[in-house]
């Protein structure tokens, strides 16, 4: 359960840190941080997943799985970002969603809860830089 | 005496006007052969983008934990039978569960698509000097149009190989989270004192030592898939480099000049995928103050870096607004 704790934590900072730059530009060192955070949530994700399943907790397990495909996909948008090295700008939709998810982090104490909220911001962060 | 001279000089004359004829027939006449040597040389830069594209592929891709068959196998059957969740009338879902196929639906990612539109900047090269090959009229004017193109692929090359140098991705982080959750479970049976009572401590430790040894292998694997996949960049960015300078100096040099440079591109190859990865990077260091020095490359080589931090999506992308 702690891991899930760290990994709320990290998107918690993933997600601020695309907030704060809300009125001007994101550039190409925020994005390889965001995608090493990404990286580094990744595989423990992966650990979750598969200790979710040894231990026969099937409905984790998929949620778990599903926040790993999430992961993925986050992470290869952020990747294509950086090759393709254009600057992405904030709208007010994604300012907005992000005010959002935010605000659910604190709410967000129980474990389905916070596989709630990890599926959440990776699906934010995914559509953000798609 | 007067008269000897001027018929004296007239000969002369009559001679090098002769050789600069047939210098120039030469010449004219190696022209199609000239053409094909330069359709070559951009072959060879093709074939040596497309294996670094497929390596930067291959270290980009994020796999999954790669369980065991017979654990898997144990883990899908222990699932149909006591995962309520299932409804073994869909069918799909049940395929799902039973070849832990989750890629099925899986198209390809934003990562590999702006890969894909990197290679087919370079299928575009390549065409036109194919179709070069076939134009008698005005190819050397052509020939030089090309060098933007190819001076623009030649950075991006380069940008690529620094960007892997810089932010190496961890393409073996699944198999490190295989044995992660090995060692999670050997930690469980050394510290309960049930498990330990079925497994002599001594074996745990053992098994502990032998995940370690599988770490360090996964390091070293992954290490040296890096280093290959910059090195192959940077062989593409040194033969780009290397043509786009015969472009430049294609309508001064004679057949026997462009052949011999042509020969030295082809063998580039061979004594450039070093071992070595400190001699890959004092390459890449030797690589980019070639191209600096170079005022074009250069004029490319920043306006790419600049391009990177301030301009807009919305703004076309250099090499596509080149070429276009």
């Amino acid at each position: 359960m702690s891991t899930n704790d760290e990994i709320v934590e990290k998107l918690q900072a993933i997600i601020s840190q695309l907030n704060s730059t809300s009125n001007t530009k994101i550039d190409v060192e925020k994005l390889h941080q965001t995608a090493s955070d990404l990286e580094n949530i990744l595989p423990q994700l992966q650990f979750e997943t598969t200790n979710a399943r040894i231990d026969g907790n099937w409905e984790e397990a998929k949620k778990l799985k599903e926040a790993e495909k999430e992961c993925k996909q986050a992470l290869e948008s952020v990747r294509a970002t950086i090759i393709s090295s254009t600057i992405i700008g904030i709208n007010q939709d994604n300012l907005r969603e992000m005010q959002k998810i935010l605000g659910e982090v604190d709410t967000a104490s129980k474990t389905q809860r916070r596989i709630d909220f990890i599926l959440a911001s990776l699906r934010f962060v995914r559509k953000f830089f798609a | 005496m007067n008269q000897t001279y001027s018929k004296k000089n007239f000969l002369l004359k009559l001679c090098t006007l002769s050789i600069t004829i047939t210098i120039s027939l030469a010449l004219s006449s190696c022209t199609p052969q000239r053409r094909a040597m330069l359709r070559l040389t951009a072959e060879k830069f093709h074939e040596q983008v497309i294996a670094a594209i497929t390596s930067v592929k291959e270290i980009y891709t994020l796999t999954n934990v790669p369980i065991e068959s017979s654990l898997s196998r144990d883990l899908i059957t222990r699932q149909l039978l006591t995962d309520p969740s299932i409804n073994f009338r869909d069918i799909n879902e049940v395929n799902k569960i039973i070849t832990q196929d989750d890629e099925t639906d899986k198209f390809p990612s934003d990562f590999e698509r702006e890969l894909e539109n990197l290679t087919a900047e370079y299928d575009t090269a390549l065409e036109i000097f194919k179709n070069l090959e076939n134009i008698d009229y005005g190819s050397d004017k052509i020939v030089a149009q090309t060098a933007q193109p190819a001076r623009c692929l030649t950075v991006k090359m380069l940008l690529l190989a620094k960007e892997i140098q810089a932010n190496p991705p961890k393409p073996n982080n699944p198999q490190r989270v295989l044995i992660s959750l090995k060692l999670n479970e050997l930690r469980k049976q050394y510290n309960s004192p049930e498990l330990s009572a079925r497994t002599n401590p001594e074996e745990i430790k053992r098994q502990v030592a032998e995940q370690i040894d599988a770490w360090l292998a996964i390091n070293a694997a992954e290490k040296k898939m890096i280093e290959d996949s910059v090195s192959q960049l940077l062989i593409a960015a040194d033969i780009g480099r290397r043509l786009s300078k015969l472009i430049d100096d294609y309508a001064n040099l004679n057949f026997d000049v462009i052949a011999t440079r042509i020969t030295q591109i082809m063998g580039l190859t061979s004594n450039f995928t070093g071992k070595d990865y400190s001699s890959t990077l004092t390459r890449m260091r030797a690589l980019e103050t070639a191209i600096n020095s170079d005022p074009t490359l250069r004029d490319f080589l920043r306006e790419v870096s600049i391009k990177s931090r301030h301009t807009p999506t919305s703004q076309p992308q250099l090499c596509q607004e080149v070429s276009g």
